[in-house]
């Protein structure tokens, strides 16, 4: 017996030892990938060692680690658009090696070597993830030229197309508040000027785009739907450069270069609309208004060594509405104005060549304000009204390569919100009276996340993660556990089934009864009263490379449930949460009162088939849904569609390079996309009749008049005519003296498809018909551009 | 305040809608339902007669009819029942264009559940309702006067009224506040009034079953609204 056991414990130890030996026989190879001409840093880039089939990608901040057995391997560094490179490595001790990529000098290039051996679908284990190639945003044709992030996600299967006017993302079912838009890490509540036109996010300043609608990892929460999460460019390290563009609606221009060569850098990127500056010479003198948007992004970075850097960005961004006019000695001006100012401070940390850090300190404040002045004989009346949310939040994220198959990533994220429901000061010369109130409410939201991709043998990745959030509302505290798992099995090495499971808190709320996307749509957080909405999804699938033709293949099953959603109650508007009063008291919480809780489901099929390389790139996209939400208070308590519900959604984007500009010579790109959705689900009125009018005052006839009441089809219940729109463009480049110019030529709605934007009643010959108002036939638009 | 918003996003929403290329398409077929039975009646014991009107529901869209007309049906079967079973029929009453019995041969009587049945036109609708045990009675309404303390609106009047009853338990309870203010003023020995409702709610006791409902109401009319 005793034998047994010492030999038993000789063989565990002998097995101990002999994993140490091999443990010791691993080695670290780790560094940052880099733009070669700007030094930017590059994120998503793929390291393969074809020889162990095994590899890594590059983080947010173009770190990658991996750790390797000591032996001789080549390395394969690929990323979309750049040549790939390739390094034979004796691995002999842990390795830094920064390596700088070129930007593709041809697209065959690109097609026959970098396809091959950047990472491929296949071998990603997380799904429901797209990357929104920068390049591709700004070849696709756009409402008068204006090139526009937000709206190329909406051309991606799984996000449902609005209708013109209607600004909302709406992923996989989710409403519009329940996107989490990051930009440098801070959130951005309102993402569109113009009432949702035109997003915030202006192409020219972004590195990357990349879109999560399920599988959400332990790092992201805070939102049901979806992760959009940008970052800026950091500013080219080597040579100053800058680009600039005319287009009808308005200019841009960003500058970027080096503070010190190679080790610190600024980008500054600046737009506004025109619109405002062309019409105020033809309106008269004493009566004038005007609308106009600008943005600037702004960013600096500081390579301090190879060690720490540190990043400081910045958006502020502004729609102003504004009028004035004078009659005799009597002065009356207004306006509106609302927008986002966000700013990052990062600090890069690495501890060793397996640990990364990243510290975030962000501030985000989204404010709308209306303002009004009346002068009459030198008395004045003033009027400001303001609301909003603001936050001051830390990050804390740790990226831990803890062997060849294991890759943690924990943090800690703390938010401190401060809600504005409303807040407004009046001084009144005339009454001689001034009322200042202000309505706010504080909370805190706090996160703890932990998740690890792991590798098991050379077919199989899970990611399973967990996030502990909380918030603070009033006197109640939410705490919850959020199980996160992405896996992934290679049947081939090109063709992966992958299926997820998450589940997603959301504890601030978006009241909007318009749905589209105006400024008043207002913040509040969950309370003691409303709880938060939570969601649980799960996702399967399918993902195939056609490495030889260049493409990849994706198709998605979902289901996802939502509770505690809210909407207005039936008659409530979001005009009556304005503050509120009780008893002569601001009630910041008023708008509890207007508001119910219910669920939702969604489900559906996704099929994307892209191609991001080759001289013909593009996407076709399809989805099929169905999104179904029940409320007590609404419809009878009946379950509904959503009003963007949509049965079938068809997105077709293509892009043709004829002739691909390179150094010396010019270049020619046609591209074009159609995109089909199902109509808007709607409620119209279908019949009327007379009913008694209850006047309590009339004691002897309470019931004395009649009212005619409509009666409304059940909520939602009528189908807008679909959407559907073809846009092309043409892209001119020609290599100048100083600098490449572009002119693009577009036409946005081609084929001139009325499409509907939003249905009324009239009355025709003594008829009732139903008539439809269309907002954009055919478009044509120009654009001069210069690249220096 | 309120106002003040309205007026300005709906010029910033016309300003956009005008200065866009917005075209109106008229040939959009619209939804189409067959007429339905609508069916009226209150019932309280303190009316002579319980009253039942039947009429029915006309399209919105196609021919525009009078909007005063009512299309009564007059050849419906209109009965009441109580909890116990107790039954009565509704005979139509030309003049009133309405079903009608007297209350002394069918007497509502509070704390008791009614069913009023119709069948027209090959569809039968039915409806109930509980008639309170007791009237309502508030235990206290005040008001505030706050024209120059503290009112939201600089250039008028604003009242703010408060009131509370107890709600009766065990019964699902709908509620209707209605507060009226008189004025009264005299001009040349000539005393006038004028009453006007400034204020109309409706509300349940959900989540406050046989409690004290309170509620209150905010008044910023002038005199003469």
């Amino acid at each position: 017996m005793l034998t047994m056991k010492l030999k038993r414990s000789i063989l565990l130890s002998s097995l101990l030892l002999s994993l140490c030996t091999i443990a010791q026989q691993r080695h670290v190879l780790s560094g940052f990938i880099k733009e070669k001409e700007s030094k930017e840093l590059v994120i998503g880039a793929s390291i393969a060692i074809p020889q162990v089939k095994t590899g890594t990608v590059s983080n947010a901040y173009g770190f990658y680690s991996i750790t390797l057995p000591s032996d001789t391997f080549e390395v394969i560094i690929s990323y979309v658009g750049f040549a790939p490179k390739a390094f034979r490595i004796n691995l002999k001790n842990d390795t830094e090696l920064n390596i700088e990529l070129e930007p593709s000098q041809s697209l065959k290039d690109v097609v026959i070597q970098a396809d091959k051996q950047s990472q491929r679908l296949a071998e990603v284990t997380r799904m429901s993830v797209i990357e929104i190639p920068i390049s591709q945003i700004k070849d696709i044709p756009s409402l008068l030229g204006e090139k526009d992030v937000l709206k190329v996600i909406q051309l991606m299967p799984g996000v449902q197309k609005p209708s013109e006017g209607n600004s909302g993302i709406y992923v996989r079912g989710g409403g519009p508040d329940q996107n989490l838009i990051i930009l440098d890490e801070a959130t951005v509540y309102n993402a569109f000027h113009l009432f949702g036109f035109f997003s915030l996010f202006n192409g020219d300043a972004l590195k990357s785009v990349e879109l999560t609608k399920g599988g959400f990892p332990a790092r992201y929460g805070g939102r049901l739907s979806s992760v959009i999460d940008m970052n800026m460019k950091e500013g080219n390290k080597q040579k100053f450069k800058g680009e600039a563009g005319i287009g009808i609606l308005s200019s841009r221009l960003v500058l970027e270069g080096p503070i010190i060569k190679n080790k610190a850098s600024f980008l500054v990127s600046v737009r506004r609309t025109y619109f405002d500056l062309l019409t105020m010479p033809f309106m008269p003198a004493d009566n004038k208004g005007g609308y106009n948007f600008y943005d600037l992004n702004a960013k600096v970075n500081w390579e301090i060594n190879n060690r720490n850097k540190v990043y400081l960005s910045g958006y502020f961004g502004r729609d102003r509405f504004k009028f004035s006019s004078k009659f005799g000695n009597s002065l009356s001006e207004g306006g509106l104005s609302w927008g986002n100012a966000t700013s990052t401070v990062r600090w890069n940390h690495l501890y060793n060549n397996r640990t990364f850090s990243n510290t975030s300190f962000i501030f985000s404040d989204y404010q709308f304000g209306i303002y009004q002045k009346a002068v009459f004989d030198g008395t004045t009346f003033q009027l400001n009204y303001r609301s909003g949310i603001r936050d001051y939040a830390i990050k804390h994220d740790i990226d831990y390569r803890l062997n060849a198959n294991n890759s943690v990533k924990v943090g800690a994220h703390f938010i401190h919100h401060q809600f504005t429901p409303s807040a407004y000061v009046v001084k009144d010369q005339f009454s001689g009276q001034d009322t200042s109130v202000i309505a706010q409410i504080a909370s805190f939201e706090n996160a703890l996340y932990a998740e690890d991709d792991i590798k098991i043998g050379t077919k199989f990745r899970v990611n399973p993660g967990l996030r502990l959030s909380h918030f603070a509302a009033q006197t109640k505290n939410y705490v919850n556990l959020e199980p996160r798992l992405s896996t992934s099995y290679n049947i081939k090495s090109d063709l992966a089934l992958k299926a997820s499971y998450a589940l997603m808190n959301q504890y601030i709320h978006l009241l909007s009864n318009t749905g589209i996307g105006l400024p008043t749509d207002l913040w509040v957080p969950s309370t003691d009263r409303i709880k938060p909405q939570q969601s649980w999804q799960v996702a399967t699938g399918v993902a195939k490379d056609f490495m030889e033709q260049n493409f990849s293949i994706s198709v998605e099953g979902y289901y996802k449930e939502m509770n505690n959603i809210v909407s207005y109650k039936e008659g409530a508007s979001f005009l009556e949460v304005e503050g509120g009063n009780n008893n002569g008291q601001n009630d910041p919480l008023s708008y509890e009162n207007n508001i119910t809780a219910g669920r939702g489901w969604s489900y559906g099929a996704e099929v994307l088939l892209q191609r991001k390389t080759g001289k013909i790139t593009g996407w076709v996209g399809y989805t099929l849904s169905w999104t179904q939400w029940q409320f007590d208070e609404l419809n009878f308590g009946e379950k509904f569609f959503a009003r963007y519900d949509r049965r079938h959604d068809i997105s077709v984007v293509g892009i043709y390079h004829i002739k691909e500009q390179k150094d010396d010579k010019n270049g020619l790109t046609l591209s074009a996309t159609w995109i089909y959705g199902t109509g808007n689900a709607i409620t119209l009125p279908v019949a009327e009749y007379n009913a008694p009018i209850h006047s309590p005052s009339n004691v002897q006839n309470p019931f004395g008049g009649f009212d005619n009441v409509s009666k409304y089809t059940s909520r939602n219940a009528f189908r807008m005519a679909p959407y559907h729109r073809m846009d092309v463009g043409i892209q001119v480049t020609k290599k100048m003296q100083w600098w490449l110019r572009t002119w693009e030529f577009s036409l946005y709605n081609a084929y001139n498809r009325l499409n509907p934007y939003f249905y009324f009643l009239a009355t025709e010959n003594n008829t009732t018909v139903l008539k439809q108002i269309t907002l954009f036939p055919v478009i044509p638009s120009v654009s001069w551009n210069i690249k220096f | 305040m309120k106002k003040l918003t309205n007026h300005i996003i709906f010029i910033l929403v016309m300003t956009t809608l005008t200065s866009g290329c917005q075209k109106i398409v008229d040939d959009v077929t619209p939804p189409q339902i067959e007429s339905q039975l609508v069916v009226f009646s209150f019932l309280s014991p303190d009316e002579d007669f319980i009253k039942v009107e039947v009429s029915v529901s006309r399209p919105v869209f196609g021919k525009i009819r009078s909007r005063g007309g009512v299309d009564y049906v007059k050849n419906a079967s209109v009965v009441i029942t109580d909890d116990a079973g107790v039954s009565a029929t509704l005979l139509f009453n030309d003049s009133f264009e309405n079903y009608w019995i007297n209350q002394s041969s069918y007497p509502i009587l509070p704390g008791k559940k009614y069913t009023v049945t119709v069948l027209a036109n090959g569809k039968a609708v039915s409806g109930s309702c509980i008639v309170p045990q007791s009237k309502v009675v508030f235990n206290e309404v005040s008001y505030k006067d706050l024209t120059n303390n503290g009112s939201p609106n600089s250039f008028g009047p604003y009242y703010i009224y408060t009131y509370n009853w107890n709600d009766e338990p065990s019964v699902k309870n709908y509620y209707r506040v209605s507060i009226e203010k008189t004025y009264e003023y005299t001009f040349m020995n000539d005393t006038q009034s004028y009453t006007n409702e400034v204020c109309n709610s409706l509300r349940d006791d959900s989540n406050k079953e046989g409690a004290q409902l309170a509620g209150s109401c905010e008044d910023y009319s002038y005199y003469f609204n």
